[in-house]
């Protein structure tokens, strides 16, 4: 890293093609690289975690030993680079924890000069439109808003390593219910190794009062990010969390394998939403971050609703399958995603919508755009299962392409084990036309603005589901993504 | 069964003595390769809903000489065809077939010289190299330049099972020339245990055309593994209808080639399921060139403790610009312990496309049956009506005249409360 981070910073932010990449220096407690036992050990003694906790890690450590690492969605054109587990550090906080922030007014200013390169001003949003941030910079929470008002309204919102210390009850019911430890490679990964990330709990009948919100940032060199988040609404309440990720510029490849639990009670409601773009590589397909997050909700008890809303336009790999299991009778699964994929990057990405109870339904939205040389596949599963009388299904994806060398892949799979059920899958591919940018032009429109518009016509049904000041961050994150595809 | 020394393997062994000569290399490397694949278990992708554990165990014969009894001839022949080439436990009939048309020849006796499959998009697959190492005989057709079959000929394959379980196959090597055009009606039907494992290769020339449909008609104790494979060059058509009405597993596997530009595949399917039938379709449609189009719609009607899977793909490669390819699977469930699976896939890698798939999966629609039981028609009837109004729509696209009767009359059979429905009313 350069010793003077101001002209690094510049000089970064000069860059067009990536005009959120830059480093924040700031001095950071960083275990070395490695995994083994010790390593767990030594996270969990850091953040001073209970026995049962640290006994869990090592269990899903165990058995993580013991399984594959999967390797299916690699498209042509994209050079795999395999992970070394061992050259990942796997903890890394800022230094100075001693006197880790009370309020925004302590938090460091290098910090805060980092938020307002990204556009979002903590204050501002916060004051605008009335957000709680729990920003996660690096692996552990420096600042919480709005924690007081939260409080009144009884809803806990913090970070993970808060939520262990002060609701260990809560976390060891809840921890691992949805997305079990031992779930998949990288879910089991995240079990055994992870950081930080946020809790929240909705009790019973509380709206919460506001939009609740985290943002991600890769930071340190060679840190794998490993959040877990886990939300619980219990009976009657409802929440909307928001989530948004922006990385540094890098030329290694780094992973992320975040975990998100949501449970849902009776006549409860999550929305979940997120915005991801993390640093995708070079045009040239040289580093970007592997992101292979496992989501999933669970409508726990009866008419539940669990909504993810995705816009994914980051990462030179994502696999990310936010998920819905559909207990509760009545329940409701929803997925609204938009994938955009340029230059070489391949998102993978879909849904599993799981039907136990009685009319139980889902829909899914999903829109993939490729470019340049990106790939972008839809790969989901729709499960009725013999109990789920009268469940209902509806999935649409679509995809668009741009340019002869991209690529389009839909890999649904829907398994109907009982009659009275309705399930339907559409999908439809297209391009953008001549016709269409012709007409534009024509009307004094340029290339880059047609694009721009046709792309958001196209995703519409996505952005509607997003809250408002995130929707506008997506139109402006696919036209920035989208520079120089077309024309 | 077999080891590793091909020179050794009793299977090849078995079918040496059964038909008193020896093998030829081709397919002593096809039993050698049948094995070095291993017998298919559900974990893999390809048979995630194909459950063959009840039939692994089973040794299999090659299947004796048998007689076709003069019942299975009147209850499976197709009127209206052209001609009719019976076949019998894998071997050709001659006494219930008619004479050869021009250009058709029987596999059998120049099966050592011809190649069998040297390109077979099957080369992973147990049951095309089980059908290689057992195939006797078969049918080539070689259809010249330009020249027009009138009517269709009916290849018609019957099992005559008796206490041992058999295995069975024919190789029907089809090649279309330019601007020429052909019917094939493929017939599997019979009694007793058996595994039958057909394979198709057709080739089509530069706007040829070929109308193809296999009508599998097994028994319940047959287990019925097939492949199709195509290859089109520029122009050209080739139509293809899989109906499975019969046997315990009736499963299709259809690699079908777009190869030169301009040409059409349309491939349809329609699968009747009662008991515990398994109706198990797994396509994959090569846009390998340009401006080509194709369709595969594939319906299942599914009654009993019956289950159908469709897994389809569409591979657009890098090129092949202007494609359009649609996919459809429509699943009927009649009763509660019916179920369906669907994988329909898409893999595209050029803009210029337009690809669609859809897949449906539901019950009798409420409100109709209502509809028809307001106007006094019995519900058995309104649901057959409804059943049969479903089917139809793959039965009326078959481009063989004969076979739309047959298929008609079989699919009415097969409804219950279907014979108040008047013929001429669903007539074809």
């Amino acid at each position: 890293m350069p010793d003077d981070p101001n002209t690094t910073l510049d000089q970064w932010a000069e860059r067009s093609d990536y005009k959120w990449g830059f480093v924040t220096d700031i001095d950071a407690d960083t275990l070395p690289p490695g995994l083994n036992e010790e390593v767990i050990r030594v996270i969990s003694a850091r953040k001073q975690e209970p026995e049962w906790l640290l006994q869990w890690r090592l269990g899903a450590y165990a058995k993580w030993k013991e399984m594959t690492e999967p390797a299916w969605g690699n498209w042509p054109d994209h050079d795999w680079r395999p992970i070394d587990y061992q050259a990942i550090s796997y903890y890394s906080a800022p230094k100075r924890d001693e006197d880790r922030p009370k309020s925004l007014d302590e938090v460091d200013p290098k910090l805060l000069e980092t938020y307002e390169k990204l556009g979002i001003p903590l204050e501002e949003r916060a004051a605008l439109a009335g957000v709680a941030v729990d920003a996660v910079f690096d692996s552990v929470s420096v600042a919480t808003t709005f924690r007081d008002t939260l409080k009144e309204a009884g809803v806990i919102f913090c970070s993970f390593s808060e939520a262990v210390q002060d609701y260990p009850e809560l976390v060891q019911k809840y921890l691992g219910k949805v997305v079990s430890r031992t779930d998949n490679f990288f879910a089991a990964l995240n079990a055994a190794v992870f950081t930080d990330g946020s809790f929240a709990y909705i009790p019973k009948g509380v709206r919460c009062p506001m939009e609740l919100s985290t943002y991600f940032r890769i930071n340190q060199m060679n840190t794998g990010q490993f959040e877990r988040t886990l939300i619980v609404a219990d009976e009657g309440s409802y929440v909307s969390y928001l989530e948004g990720c922006t990385a540094p510029q890098r030329d290694e490849n780094q992973l992320h394998a975040a975990v998100v639990e949501l449970i849902a009670m009776e006549d409860a409601e999550i929305k979940y939403s997120t915005i991801q773009n993390w640093y995708p590589g070079d045009e040239n397909g040289v580093g970007g971050i592997y992101n292979f997050v496992t989501k999933r909700g669970l409508c726990a008890g009866d008419r539940s609703h669990v909504s993810w809303t995705q816009v994914e336009t980051g990462s030179a790999m994502t696999w990310k399958y936010p998920s819905c299991i559909l207990k509760g009778d009545d329940s409701v699964g929803e997925f609204y995603s938009v994938a955009l994929t340029n230059n070489y990057q391949q998102a993978d990405t879909g849904t599993k919508m799981i039907h136990l109870g009685k009319r139980t339904r889902s829909n899914v939205v999903s829109k993939g755009i490729s470019a340049g040389r990106g790939h972008n596949t839809y790969r989901g599963l729709v499960k009725i299962l013999s109990g789920a009388e009268h469940a209902r299904n509806y999935t649409q994806c679509d995809s668009m392409l741009m340019g002869p060398d991209c690529g389009a892949h839909t890999f649904p799979v829907i398994e109907v084990e009982n009659p009275t059920s309705q399930v339907e899958h559409e999908a439809s591919t297209s391009k953008i036309g001549e016709d269409q940018i012709f007409y534009c032009n024509q009307r004094g429109i340029s290339n880059e603005d047609a694009v721009s518009m046709i792309v958001n016509g196209f995703c519409r049904e996505v952005f509607a589901e997003l809250p408002m000041e995130f929707a506008v961050e997506a139109k402006a994150l696919l036209s920035v993504s989208l520079e120089d595809s077309v024309g | 069964m077999c080891t590793d020394a091909i020179e050794t393997c009793p299977l090849c062994d078995a079918i040496e003595k059964l038909s008193e000569r020896s093998m030829s290399a081709q397919r002593r490397e096809a039993c050698h390769r049948m094995h070095a694949i291993g017998w298919p278990n559900r974990k893999l992708e390809a048979w995630r809903y194909c459950n063959l554990k009840d039939i692994e165990s089973t040794q299999w014969h090659p299947a004796p000489l048998a007689a076709l009894s003069q019942a299975d001839l009147d209850d499976f022949a197709i009127d209206g065809t052209a001609a009719r080439l019976v076949f019998v436990n894998g071997r050709f009939d001659p006494t219930h077939s008619s004479l050869l048309p021009e250009g058709v020849r029987l596999l059998g006796p120049l099966i050592d010289e011809t190649p069998l499959d040297v390109e077979t998009p099957f080369a992973d697959d147990y049951f095309a190299a089980m059908s290689t190492a057992l195939v006797e005989d078969g049918v080539i057709i070689d259809v010249p330049a330009g020249v027009v079959l009138p009517g269709s000929i009916h290849i018609m394959h019957i099992t005559e099972g008796g206490c041992d379980p058999i295995a069975m196959t024919l190789r029907i090597l089809i090649h279309v020339g330019p601007s020429a055009r052909l019917g094939v009606i493929e017939t599997w039907a019979g009694h007793g245990t058996a595994l039958t494992t057909p394979m198709t290769e057709a080739h089509l020339d530069e706007d040829a055309r070929l109308d193809h449909a296999r009508l599998i008609e097994e028994s319940d104790e047959t287990t019925h593994l097939g492949t199709i494979a195509s290859r089109q060059a520029a122009g050209s058509t080739f139509e293809s209808a899989i109906l499975s009405v019969g046997g315990r597993i009736a499963r299709t596997r259809v690699h079908a080639s777009l190869d030169g530009e301009g040409g059409h595949a349309a491939i349809r399917g329609l699968g009747m399921g009662t008991d515990s039938r398994h109706i198990d379709n797994a396509l994959n449609v090569m846009h390998a060139s340009p401006a080509c189009t194709s369709r595969e719609y594939f319906k299942n009607l599914l009654d009993g403790d019956s289950t159908a899977a469709f897994t389809g793909r569409i591979h657009v490669a890098h090129g092949a610009q202007q494609t359009d390819a649609v996919q459809a699977n429509r699943n009927l469930l009649l009763s509660p312990t019916a179920r369906s699976w669907a994988r329909p896939q898409l893999e595209i890698y050029a803009d210029d496309v337009k690809c669609t798939h859809g897949a449906t999966t539901g019950e009798i629609e409420a409100e109709a049956l209502f509809y028809l039981l307001a106007r006094g028609i019995p519900e058995a009837t309104a649901r057959s009506l409804l059943a049969w109004a479903f089917v139809a729509e793959v039965v009326d696209e078959v481009p063989l005249p004969a076979l739309r009767k047959h298929m008609a009359r079989r699919m009415l059979g097969m409804l219950p409360g279907a014979e108040r429905l008047d013929e001429d009313v669903v007539s074809m």
